[in-house]
């Protein structure tokens, strides 16, 4: 019978101690290491043939009206390299913009009259940031990603053939159906 | 040793790899959250056409309408393949290329979508075909404004994808229709697929 007020303390071997210790330890480093793996074998198989820092100026085309998107990025951040001169061009192009994402777009309706110019004036800005950060040697580069609504197909040929001039065929582009028409259309 | 302390070792010790467990598991489950932005890029791989009309797709078979094209040029005609009207024109300085304007014909009649992921239609055949290593799907969108292609492309893009099939596409209307060109530098002849990247 045990004697009730016991003061006898349960006695641990050493041994038994840093096996269970041990155990435990290699039991959670194994999981670790398989998240660990696992989370390296979905990076490679997601990676993008080209790795480029690429940055989407979208450009929404619908039938009646272009929507211009420029990227929400610090220029001054990334053009650190610039000098004074160039620092006050890329101030111009940040002000622009700036302007536009407060308004979400600038909008450009082709009746009664397309501003053709704001078209110019943003395809020059995304080749002029992409001839600065090559030439200081930036890891930066905006393309195009024309994101066209059903019955914006013609506006979406007009930008391309804007595109195929010798000022701007080295922008690439990207084409996407917009991603309002694939809700419209889930919704459906 | 008594057995709080070795309570004290083996809670901390676990507790700490605990930790480290979830901050792994909470990185590795919010990897990319912004959406993955197509850019279309210069590509080895060789375009397979198909034409996408309303809730209608067809594959084009580039032999037979340059055959009819050629046909076309010299005002004779041929049934090789009916799904299309070609017109032909010969461009460049010299004459010395031909381009192939293509309309589609009798549409009620070609396969949907769920003709291609069956195997044993002519679709369906078409599109297994393709070779991921060498070919890629290149898709005619015909924009009428009501966005059912755009519905049915989504959906093929998606098929060939998951096989790992590389996919380009562009919008065709009645203003901008579909091109087929021998050699051509101009943009409506240049046929990318799309990388998947992340961006801005």
């Amino acid at each position: 019978m045990l004697a009730v007020g016991s003061s006898r303390k349960p006695v641990l071997e050493l041994f038994p101690f840093i096996s269970l210790f041990l155990c435990v330890i290699g039991v959670l480093a194994f999981l670790q290491n398989l998240l660990v793996l696992g989370d390296i074998g979905a990076t490679e198989e997601e990676a993008p043939q080209p790795q480029i820092f690429q940055t989407a100026y979208r450009i929404e085309t619908m039938a009646d009206r272009l929507i211009l998107h420029p990227p929400d990025v610090d220029l001054k951040e990334i053009y650190q390299k610039l000098n004074l001169e160039e620092l006050a061009g890329l101030d111009r192009v940040q002000a622009n913009r700036d302007q536009h994402l407060d308004s979400n777009g600038n909008t450009l309706f082709f009746e009664p009259a397309f501003n053709e110019l704001a078209l110019q004036l943003a395809l020059n800005e995304v080749s002029t940031l992409n001839r600065l950060a090559k030439e200081h040697g930036i890891e930066y580069e905006e393309f195009i990603l024309l994101s066209v609504h059903s019955g914006g197909s013609d506006a979406y040929h007009y930008i391309n053939n804007t595109l195929d001039v010798p000022g701007f065929r080295h922008i690439r582009s990207g084409l996407e159906v917009a991603p309002a028409e694939t809700q419209q259309e889930q919704t459906q | 040793m008594n057995l709080d302390s070795l309570t004290d070792m083996v809670s901390n010790a676990v507790g700490v790899l605990i930790l480290l467990l979830l901050m792994t598991a909470l990185q590795s489950s919010n990897p990319h959250s912004d959406p993955p932005l197509p850019i279309e890029h210069q590509s080895g791989l060789l375009p397979k056409f198909f034409y996408i009309h309303n809730n209608h797709m067809q594959s084009v078979d580039v032999n037979a309408a340059f055959a009819n094209g050629l046909l076309a040029a010299s005002e004779a005609s041929s049934e090789d393949q009916l799904e299309f009207q070609i017109s032909a024109d010969f461009m460049g300085q010299r004459h010395d290329y031909l381009t192939l304007t293509m309309t589609p014909l009798d549409t009620d009649n070609w396969p949907t979508f769920e003709n291609m992921t069956q195997e044993n239609t002519r679709l369906g055949k078409a599109a297994r075909s393709l070779d991921s290593d060498k070919d890629f799907a290149f898709f005619f969108v015909d924009d009428k404004g009501d966005g059912i292609s755009f519905k049915q492309f989504e959906k093929a893009r998606q098929w060939f994808l998951d096989r790992g099939t590389a996919v380009g596409w562009i919008p065709v209307t009645e203003n901008n229709p579909a091109y087929l060109c021998s050699w051509s530098n101009i943009s409506a002849c240049r046929y990318s697929p799309s990388h998947y990247g992340t961006g801005g």
